[in-house]
């Protein structure tokens, strides 16, 4: 296969690859609701047991997260300093443990205290990834 | 965009796939630039500027006393 060169043909396959997923997708969310039509346990279906569903929601979540790299530039934000984004860190990570220990119930302290860890760690994430978009000016 | 490519490439004696080869295109994305029905970028522009012997304001400058 030879390598693309001619910059206008690069456009159009970025488009072929964009139509592509989108097509792959939708054939998915089809497959998945034929499922359920023909009678199949909801949590069956939709669950990250089902590979198809799991298959889905792994693209869905890479095109959410590629997005902060479309919507950071665009809101056009000044850039937030390290402690800053520590400080919110630290805050979800409070938080979303917190929010674990009342739902279990005010017990498992610690494996609720991770489990905020891994909710703080995917937002703090996030936010450095965004944060690389903003201008420092 | 209007542009003097093909009338450029004439001149110097230079067929579509020539130009094209030696921009690092291909004929028909040459095409659509001499019809004015794509816009290179401007890396492109320089590049045909460059095989052709001209100035950017020479093959792709509009006029606007012209267009108006």
């Amino acid at each position: 296969m030879k390598r693309i060169k001619d910059e206008r043909l690069i456009q159009r396959n970025l488009k072929n690859i964009k139509a592509a997923f989108a097509v792959e997708n939708l054939f998915i969310a089809a497959v998945l609701g034929v499922m359920l039509w023909r009678g199949q346990a909801y949590d069956d279906v939709i669950s990250y047991r089902q590979p198809l569903f799991a298959a889905l929601m792994v693209g869905c979540y890479t095109v959410l997260i590629l997005s902060v790299n479309i919507s950071t530039p665009m809101q056009d934000a000044p850039r937030q300093s390290w402690r800053f984004l520590a400080a919110i860190t630290a805050g979800t990570w409070l938080l979303a443990g917190g929010l674990f220990f009342v739902i279990a119930g005010f017990t498992h302290p610690v494996i609720c205290a991770f489990a905020g860890l891994a909710v703080a760690a995917v937002v703090g994430g996030i936010n450095c990834y965004a944060n690389h978009f903003r201008d420092r000016s | 965009m209007d542009n003097r490519v093909r009338e450029l490439r004439v001149t110097r004696g230079l067929t579509q796939k020539e130009l094209a080869e030696a921009v690092g295109i291909t004929r028909q994305t040459l095409s659509l630039i001499e019809k004015g029905a794509y816009n290179p970028s401007l890396r492109l522009c320089i590049g045909i500027c460059r095989q052709l012997g001209q100035t950017l304001d020479g093959v792709f400058w509009e006029d606007k006393d012209e267009t108006d």
